[in-house]
């Protein structure tokens, strides 16, 4: 008897004791929130550091993305996008031809002079920016002076491998705000990037996918906030809601 | 009307007894002072300028500037020069920006006190009118040019005109749409002395109020009676030493244009081509001497003038047009562009010729800064030298560095790769430090889900990388730009995934190799002389906070 009510008491002590530090995580948690609220309508209560909800609030492992950090939210029913095809327009051959671009030269084994050729025989002029210091090496700009039909602002940024070869950090481009154009950059992005059907991260306005190479490809609709500071690119407030298009290292 | 009349009848009894009748004045934060005889003076009910002081029962040289939630943000020290805003509502407060800080009173700054164009909200019965202050403008930040047209000191006194109301200036042309405050200006302050000229200054351009001192008046010792003297501003716009010089060669632009405009002649362009550029990637206006016309929407006005060098950002459209306007018989093409450095909201964009915007390497009229040398005057040898380092932000991170997915070698990608960094949790925006002494070798780049990166080689040649800042750019850091320990190098971002909180993501190198800091090879990804910086890091945390 004294056995079982010792084993009782052990029991009850324990879960008092999980119980409180799981209040405590809680509280440290939504303190540091505290300036957020308000600011991002998409915060809500954290979840568990090893656990993302899934669309449908389905608890899924984050294990294979990157950012498991103290979660906040990153899906909701509502995120679901509306499944359309790649316009049969202008616009959306510009989205397919930049995607097939990204898809192919955003990589770590970089053919640098095929790119540029590439892009070249797009009807694109380029600026090549060759940014050097003795210290971080060299960091190789390539930008798009004109744009596609319906996109612009093509942006990326190399750098250089212990052995020369390049790499390319960061590729981007904006493709033209409508009702359906983030769902079409989706669209686009899942059958060039030969992408899951799920995204990794799915928010409203964001989609992103981890690829197995190491890169994050993610289509973003852009707020004033994004558009603000932005240091390559000029941006007026009517181009909120402009869709930005980007695979990049997974360097966090 | 009548009203206006009434308001002026104290002008206009005017004082005909001093012998050089002072001119005025509009002030343009590019060009300095320009005459004002086209412009109209109208009496004003009241000035978007106004003084801080502190309000409460015990004494303080600042009051407190806080956000929308009321959390303090930055000490404001009292006799500042602030603007109201625009902003939410608050009750109580008033949402202003700093126009300039107070100079003179004897308060030790730290990173904690508020900077020009800092904007919070401000307990109301704490902001006094901008008339009851003398305000000393210090020149030393000025161009001589800019001012010599009424002082060659390195100083000039300046109150707000504001004789029954306040008083504005509206001129017609380019700026037709602004009001500009009228301030009296004194070359000194003697009993006897009169204002040397009248400036007009508009909300939205005040680098005048960039270096300030303020004393109230009821604190100066002596009397001055030229405060209360009136003048004929009317009959001062009318004199003929005044010339309007911005005007006329605004009309002069017109009917040049006039005679050759293609009115919105648009032409497809499409040439392959490809520019090599050495030096990181700027866009400047690069003309030889007197200033590059920017123009409107229409290329038929001319809205303001650039300068070399400074930095624009090109738009592109998403078709692919170039307006051409026909001067001289020669044909322009003209492109779009953001002029962001500038504080000015009217003058942040507009069309310029294409051929005088280049990339800053390749113009020839600006001078190189490509090369980066370390300053020879640092206080540290090096990162185990016992005065370095600042902790790179302003508080303590809300959560520990050293746990979690936050800290250095922490699991990412599925285990495939470490982390290479500490993430350092605060809050948006939050100033990012510079934590010793050096120069930025890599200016603002693309770095993660929205945000941006920097690097910085410091003295001793250790490297810091500081990640997931913000795109807020902090002024004066650029490529070749020396840093101060402690020095505000950038802001906290936030990545796009909402995965985490606003952080910094610090990476440090010991620079005994070279190359690019992201590389393969190890488990973290990085340069191969990448540093654990966790113990750094608690070190300069346990000295700080």
């Amino acid at each position: 008897m004294k056995k079982i009510l010792f084993l009782i008491l052990v029991l009850g002590g324990g879960y008092y004791y999980f119980t409180l530090q799981e209040i405590s995580n809680n509280e440290q948690n939504s303190n540091q929130q505290e300036s957020h609220v308000g600011k991002d309508s998409n915060v809500k209560t954290p979840v568990a550091a090893s656990a993302s909800i899934a669309p449908g609030g389905k608890i899924i492992s984050s294990g294979k993305t990157s950012h498991n950090h103290i979660h906040q939210d990153q899906s909701s029913n509502t995120f679901d996008v509306e499944i359309v095809d790649i316009p049969d327009t202008n616009e959306g051959e510009s989205l397919t031809s930049f995607n097939e671009v990204m898809s192919e030269f955003a990589s770590k084994d970089l053919d640098l002079e095929r790119f540029k050729e590439t892009l070249v025989a797009k009807g694109l002029e380029l600026v090549v920016a060759n940014d050097k210091n003795p210290y971080t090496g060299n960091m190789t700009i390539i930008r798009t002076e004109n744009s596609l039909p319906g996109t612009r602002y093509f942006h990326s940024q190399i750098f250089y491998a212990k052995d020369g070869s390049p790499f390319i950090q960061h590729m981007s481009f904006d493709y033209r705000a409508s009702e359906k154009s983030f769902a079409e950059a989706v669209a686009a992005a899942k059958k060039q990037f030969k992408l899951n059907a799920t995204p990794n991260v799915r928010k409203e306005g964001y989609y992103s996918w981890n690829t197995p190479d190491g890169y994050l490809v993610s289509v973003k609709r852009m707020t004033a906030e994004d558009l603000k500071n932005d240091p390559f690119n000029a941006y007026l407030k009517s181009d909120v809601g402009t869709i930005k298009v980007t695979k990049e290292l997974e360097i966090h | 009307m009548t009203k206006k009349f009434l308001a002026l009848i104290p002008l206009i009894i005017s004082l005909n007894s001093f012998s050089a009748e002072p001119s005025i004045y509009l002030w343009d934060n590019q060009e300095g002072l320009i005459s004002a005889t086209s412009c109209e003076v109208i009496p004003s009910a009241s000035t978007p300028f106004k003084v801080s002081r502190f309000t409460g029962w015990k004494k303080s040289q600042t009051e407190n500037l806080r956000n929308y939630a009321g959390i303090k943000q930055s000490h404001l020290i009292n006799g500042s020069i602030v603007k109201r805003i625009t902003g939410k509502q608050k009750s109580n407060y008033k949402k202003v920006e700093v126009v300039g800080v107070n100079s003179n009173l004897d308060v030790k700054m730290n990173r904690w006190f508020s900077q020009r164009l800092d904007q919070g909200y401000l307990y109301k019965n704490s902001i006094f009118p901008i008339e009851d202050y003398i305000i000393e403008v210090n020149h030393k930040d000025i161009v001589k040019e800019q001012i010599q047209k009424i002082t060659q000191k390195g100083s000039s006194f300046w109150l707000a005109e504001a004789q029954g109301s306040y008083y504005n200036l509206k001129c017609p042309g380019r700026n037709e749409d602004r009001e500009y405050t009228l301030f009296r200006v004194y070359e000194d302050l003697e009993e006897s002395t009169e204002p040397s000229a009248f400036v007009g200054v508009y909300w939205d351009e005040t680098k005048i109020f960039s270096n300030i001192k303020t004393t109230s008046i009821n604190d100066l010792k002596t009397n001055f009676d030229t405060f209360e003297k009136t003048y004929d501003l009317k009959g001062l716009l009318a004199d003929s030493e005044n010339t309007y010089i911005e005007n006329e060669e605004i009309l002069t632009a017109v009917q040049e244009i006039k005679q050759s405009f293609k009115k919105n002649s648009f032409k497809e362009v499409r040439t392959m081509e490809i520019k090599n550029v050495e030096g990181a990637f700027k866009d400047i206006v690069c003309v030889p001497n007197t200033g590059l016309n920017v123009r409107d929407e229409s290329l038929g006005k001319v809205i303001f003038k650039a300068k070399t060098g400074e930095v624009v950002k090109k738009f592109q459209s998403f078709d692919q047009s170039v307006k051409e306007l026909v001067i001289d018989g020669v044909i322009y093409k003209f492109i779009k562009v953001q002029f962001s450095d500038r504080e000015e909201s009217d003058q942040s964009t507009g069309w310029v010729a294409k051929k005088f915007i280049k990339q800053k390497s390749q113009c020839k009229y600006v001078k190189s800064n490509a090369q980066i040398n370390i300053p020879t005057d640092t206080e540290i040898t090096g990162i185990d030298d016992e005065k370095c380092c600042e902790f790179p932000t302003v508080k303590a991170p809300t959560s520990p560095y050293t746990s979690g997915m936050r800290k250095f070698n922490a699991r990412r990608g599925g285990g495939t790769r470490s982390h290479a960094a500490c993430d350092l949790y605060r809050y948006k925006d939050e100033p990012i430090l510079s934590i010793a002494p050096g120069v930025v070798v890599r200016d603002q780049y693309y770095f993660y889900q929205g945000t941006y990166a920097i690097e910085v080689v410091h003295s001793g040649g250790f490297v810091a990388r500081y990640g997931e800042l913000s795109g807020k750019k902090q002024r004066g850091i650029a490529k070749a730009a020396k840093v101060k320990m402690g020095q505000r190098i950038g802001y906290m971002g936030k990545v796009n995934s909402n995965c985490c909180r606003p952080m910094l993501h610090f990476e440090i190198y010991s620079g005994k190799k070279t190359g690019a800091l992201s590389q393969s090879g190890n488990k973290y990804r990085r340069r191969s002389d990448l540093l654990d910086p966790t113990h750094y890091l608690l070190k300069w945390e346990a000295g700080k906070f």
